[in-house]
């Protein structure tokens, strides 16, 4: 089994490098009056992208120790042959696809991934906003397929950290469009403003991590409008009920914290549900879901409309 | 975990934030008196705006919703963000502010300084 280096490790000087040149563009441009970074919001996200690490070294070894102790029923033997590795890379982006949508509409996986998303700003810092707690979901079991066929835990370690890599710079407002061919397959800073939006029309949506096709082939894309376009407008970022709070610690539990106080002041028929159902439900309606945020979202925008429609 | 990288990445951290502070970036932001209206029904779905009013520096608006409900606004940094609260107001004065607590220990109260406040409520 080769001893394969950490990329992550290996790519935080570039993520430093490439941060403080967005810091410069950003002020030099003045861009959003200069609002593209917040002091607070940016040790927020640094410190929570420290935090991960330290709960990475402490607990990711459960998991990779779980997939290690599968890999003995693995069907065939596929080494480390190069086609392997390609094909290593694009079905655990195929993964990462499953376990990312599941991080937003399971309440339990939402809990660990929230924290990238708590950030009202969108820049290089928010892609290092990451979780302290996915050990403690079952992420893990959308990797378990590929194990079962026989990659090596080693190489599907390596091209996951290949793949956070590439997410790195899609998180930025600098880029606004890549070239058409590489927008219709890749994830991209567009593709990726939208899954980071708040905006009722773009939640739940673009869930890929390297290759957009995924959220084209299974019904999740939706293209970020341009200036001008019918029914523009400019994104809100962070989350549909924003924290107001710069406390990382906060940042991080919250949705622990919640799901612990509605669970334990449930009906016992409901409890489960908040822990499996999507982020927001409740078992008396009485909270919004996306579903009901998007339905709300074009009730009113009929409502709006209704005036200028009716003849004079 | 490898010592040295944890502790070359907190360094980076305190100094990459320090750089955004000294660039002065994410200040200036504030709620204008036209733009308040319209933010409360864009953060709360299901909020239709009346009227509002805005601190005299911008950093924090109450709005007044169709259904008697209200929404409080402010600053987050360079980011508004909001709360529905239901009448009545939980207000306080405090010099020349008034100070709406919001019901969230996190969230915290919201100083807003405009005497036209009162007609609001």
């Amino acid at each position: 089994m080769p001893d394969l280096p950490n990329p992550v490790d290996l790519a935080v000087p570039a993520f430093v490098l490439l941060m403080l040149a967005e810091i410069v563009v950003v002020r030099v441009r003045a861009l959003s009056g200069a609002a593209g970074y917040e002091p607070r919001d940016t040790l927020a996200s640094l410190l929570l992208g420290f935090g991960s690490t330290v709960a990475g070294a402490l607990f990711g070894g459960l998991a990779v120790a779980a997939l290690i102790w599968a890999y003995q029923f693995r069907l065939f033997e596929i080494g480390y042959a190069g086609w392997a590795w390609i094909a290593a890379f694009v079905l655990d982006d195929l993964a990462y696809y499953g376990v990312h949508r599941a991080g937003h509409r399971i309440r339990w996986f939402w809990a660990a991934h929230v924290i990238h998303h708590s950030s009202q700003h969108y820049n290089l810092s928010t892609a290092l906003r990451q979780t302290w707690t996915g050990a403690f979901t079952l992420g893990l079991v959308f990797k378990l397929p590929l194990v079962l066929l026989g990659f090596p835990v080693p190489m599907l370690l390596f091209v996951g950290g290949i793949n956070l890599i590439y997410q790195f710079w899609i998180h930025t407002e600098l880029i606004q469009r890549m070239p058409g061919w590489f927008e219709a397959v890749m994830n991209t800073p567009s593709h990726h403003r939208v899954h980071h939006a708040t905006n009722p029309g773009y939640l739940d949506a673009n869930y890929a991590g390297v290759f957009i096709v995924w959220d084209k082939l299974f019904g999740s894309f939706v293209p970020e409008k341009r200036a001008g376009e019918p029914g523009f407008e400019p994104i809100r970022y962070g989350l549909v009920r924003q924290l107001g709070s710069f406390n990382v610690l906060w940042a991080a539990f919250h949705e622990w914290i919640g799901i612990g106080r509605d669970v334990w002041a449930a009906p016992w028929r409901a409890k489960l549900g908040y822990l499996l159902r999507e982020p927001g439900w409740s078992h008396d309606a009485s909270r919004d879901t996306s579903a009901t945020i998007k339905a709300k979202w074009a009730a009113r925008a009929s409502y709006r409309a209704e005036p200028e429609a009716l003849p004079a | 975990m490898n010592w040295a990288l944890a502790a070359g990445s907190l360094a980076a951290v305190l100094a990459t934030a320090g750089i955004v502070a000294w660039l002065g970036l994410g200040r200036g932001a504030r709620i204008g008196e036209d733009q308040a209206a319209r933010l409360a029904e864009d953060l709360l779905i299901d909020f239709h705006s009346r009227e509002a009013i805005v601190d005299r520096d911008g950093r924090s608006a109450l709005v007044r919703g169709e259904d008697g409900s209200f929404a409080l606004l402010r600053l987050h940094g360079a980011h508004p963000v909001a709360r529905r609260l239901s009448a009545p107001l939980s207000i306080e004065r405090d010099g020349d502010a008034f100070r709406i607590d919001a019901g969230e220990r996190r969230f915290g109260s919201t100083a807003i300084r405009n005497d036209k406040l009162l007609t609001l409520l």
